[in-house]
């Protein structure tokens, strides 16, 4: 196999890759531990991926399934070395950027790889399905559902005048 | 909050908190990937007790000793690209029937079973016979053409099958032995392929294999995994000889009714090709064997979704390649876990006691939708090594339940099951931090999943850890 193409190919995609990956998982660790998984996967079949499509597109969506199965796992066989910390330092944090991620992260895994892939990758509806490997209309619902949790979860407080103001 | 400013929050978020790329990442996976071949590779001190269990493979034996060519990915440069394995003059022992190979090549790629517009149907005047043989009890064929039936969506990432783009489709036919062409049947789903990458054929009732390479190729037949004590994985590889790219052999016949085990790996100047199992042909006389088992617990009520459990038996044997008489089958824990659906799910969780004393552990999730159908999953499983008792094990299991349909919600348990001297039990989160803590009835637990959950441990009564486990993930079999 083309070792070296794989480490250009891993050097190019590695921070995209992990861009969408701490959002689908929720925390760096994770994050690290599914690219590691899907460039361990990609690596597998490198010689036929390259030879019968792009593996970007094949990498984003081993990505996502790995994300997205019923069966995955918290701790898989496959871990990652070393992680590092697992949550960014609060410090440094915008405090909205916590809430949306504790939001993100109430979402069951199917329903915010459709809200990350739709509304951070910018798929299409049609490319999001074809990515998560499920319906059109799945993704719609998921979405929609998605979208009207995170609203709930990130709507400002309602103030409600205390007894007897 | 508009999904304008939600796409902006999360591009900030992910911008902000991804971890920072590491240089050393594509070592690091290409370190793994090789330690994952190598471990899949030839145990050679092995070859010969596979020799010896496979009693009718005279082509078997026939071939260069045992052992893996090791593939070095960095000396060997391979061109697999614009290898055409199923190009050239037809093979087989029935390649000069020029009769016969007509016949065959006219025969319909469409059965009961197999027909739809995503199946290919290659027209008549590009069809080819590529193989053409007597097998161990039967005749087979394979047959290539133009693939009808590619996606009108080209993109690359759109797909899930990355030989639906391919020009070329399959298909492969049986029969009898000495069956006259109007006698083969459509065997497997005609479908798009690389046409660099092998194609190959099992009947796991007879034991015939053919794999279809290119000529000069390598072609080498791994019987099953075999599990070391220490629960490493690893596989034993055997070269079969293959004249003109083609092997044909006999492996011993499985009491399952596949051959779910076998693999086979074809290597071309010294890299590998593939390896992967080959295309099943089911033993139709074949019934599930009765697998004996033995409960550690006391047995739920009874449900229409207890089914699963045999059947799951027999499929995880069946990717041993074991026998029942091989293994010790214990169920551990079965019980019930909430779903959304108007009754809730039930749970198995098995281990099977494997030659070396490893354990594999499987488990199934399975609903009873009424009407004598039942759906399932899987929980997790995990191999362990030999050592301590089934009995004396802790296992942790991340149950989500779904009603089995697209849009399902998704009811997320997690299952404890502990020697009964285990009196309650905590979730921690990957740093440490407690997340729950709940009592446990006769060893055993089911509560809501806590979310970020990354293992448990379980204590006596007085507070002292006995032990800490993982959620189980996937078995890794090499495959």
């Amino acid at each position: 196999m083309d070792a070296a193409g794989f480490e250009d190919f891993v050097s190019r995609e590695q921070p995209a890759l992990l861009r969408l990956a701490v959002l689908l998982a929720g925390d760096r660790g994770h994050a690290e531990d599914l690219v590691q998984t899907a460039l361990l996967k990609t690596y597998r079949h490198w010689g036929r991926i390259t030879r019968s499509g792009e593996p970007t597109a094949y990498v984003r969506r081993v990505l996502v399934t790995t994300h997205t199965s019923w069966r995955r796992r918290l701790s898989t066989t496959e871990q990652v070395m070393e992680t590092l910390p697992d949550r960014a330092d609060p410090a440094a944090a915008p405090e909205d950027d916590e809430e949306l991620r504790s939001a993100l992260l109430t979402l069951p895994p199917r329903m915010r790889a459709a809200v990350v892939l739709r509304f951070y990758a910018d798929l299409s509806e049609l490319q999001t399905a074809q990515l998560m490997g499920c319906s059109v209309s799945t993704v719609n619902t998921q979405t929609a559902r998605g979208l009207g949790r995170l609203r709930s979860l990130l709507a400002p407080p309602v103030l409600v005048p205390e007894e007897g103001a | 909050m508009d999904t304008d400013e939600l796409a902006q929050r999360l591009a900030r978020l992910a911008e902000r908190t991804a971890p920072p790329p590491r240089e050393e990442l594509a070592q690091v996976v290409l370190e793994r990937g090789r330690t994952q071949r190598r471990q899949r590779a030839a145990v050679t001190s092995l070859v010969a007790a596979v020799a010896a269990v496979v009693v009718a493979a005279p082509l078997l034996l026939d071939g260069p000793p045992g052992g893996h060519r090791a593939a070095d990915e960095h000396a060997v440069a391979t061109s697999i690209a614009g290898v055409d394995v199923l190009a050239g003059p037809t093979r087989g022992s029935l390649a000069g029937d020029a009769a016969f190979l007509e016949a065959v090549r006219r025969l319909p790629w469409t059965s009961e079973d197999m027909s739809g517009s995503d199946v290919p149907d290659a027209p008549l005047d590009s069809r080819r016979v590529v193989f053409a043989g007597d097998v161990p009890g039967g005749r087979w064929v394979l047959v290539a053409g133009e693939n009808t039936a590619r996606p009108a969506n080209r993109d690359p990432a759109a797909q899930t099958d990355l030989g639906a783009l391919s020009d070329t489709a399959i298909a492969w036919f049986a029969g009898p032995p000495g069956a006259t062409p109007g006698q083969l049947e459509l065997q497997s789903l005609p479908r798009g392929v690389d046409a660099g990458r092998p194609a190959a054929l099992a009947d796991a009732g007879t034991g015939a294999l053919v794999v279809v390479a290119a000529p000069g190729d390598t072609v080498e037949v791994s019987l099953r995994p075999e599990v070391a004590a220490d629960g490493e994985v690893g596989r034993s590889w055997q070269e079969l000889a293959a004249p003109d790219g083609v092997a044909v052999t006999t492996t011993p016949p499985v009491s399952s009714p596949y051959a779910g085990a076998l693999r086979y790996r074809v290597t071309r100047q010294g890299a590998e090709v593939v390896t992967t199992g080959p295309d099943g042909r089911w033993n139709e006389s074949s019934t599930a064997p009765d697998v004996p088992v033995d409960w550690l617990r006391p047995a739920p009520p009874a449900s229409p979704a207890d089914v699963v459990l045999s059947s799951s038996v027999v499929q995880v044997l069946s990717m041993l390649g074991l026998s029942p008489e091989e293994t010790a089958v214990d169920v551990v824990w079965a019980g019930d876990v909430p779903a959304p659906y108007t009754r809730p799910a039930r749970v198995h969780l098995f281990s099977v006691t494997l030659p070396s004393g490893a354990t594999y552990t499987d488990t199934s999730l399975s609903l009873d939708m009424g009407g004598g159908a039942v759906a399932g999953t899987s929980c997790g499983s995990g191999i362990r090594p030999a050592g301590l008792p089934v009995p004396e094990q802790t296992f942790a299991l991340r149950c989500d339940a779904t009603d089995f349909s697209d849009d399902s919600g998704v009811i997320s348990s997690l299952v404890l099951v502990a020697p009964a001297g285990a009196t309650s039990a905590r979730a921690l989160d990957l740093d440490g931090g407690v997340l729950a803590e709940f009592p446990l009835t006769d060893g055993v637990a089911v509560v809501p999943f806590p979310e970020r959950a990354a293992s448990v441990q379980t204590m006596t009564a007085d507070g002292s850890v006995l032990a800490s486990t993982r959620p189980l993930a996937f078995a890794d079999l090499g495959d």
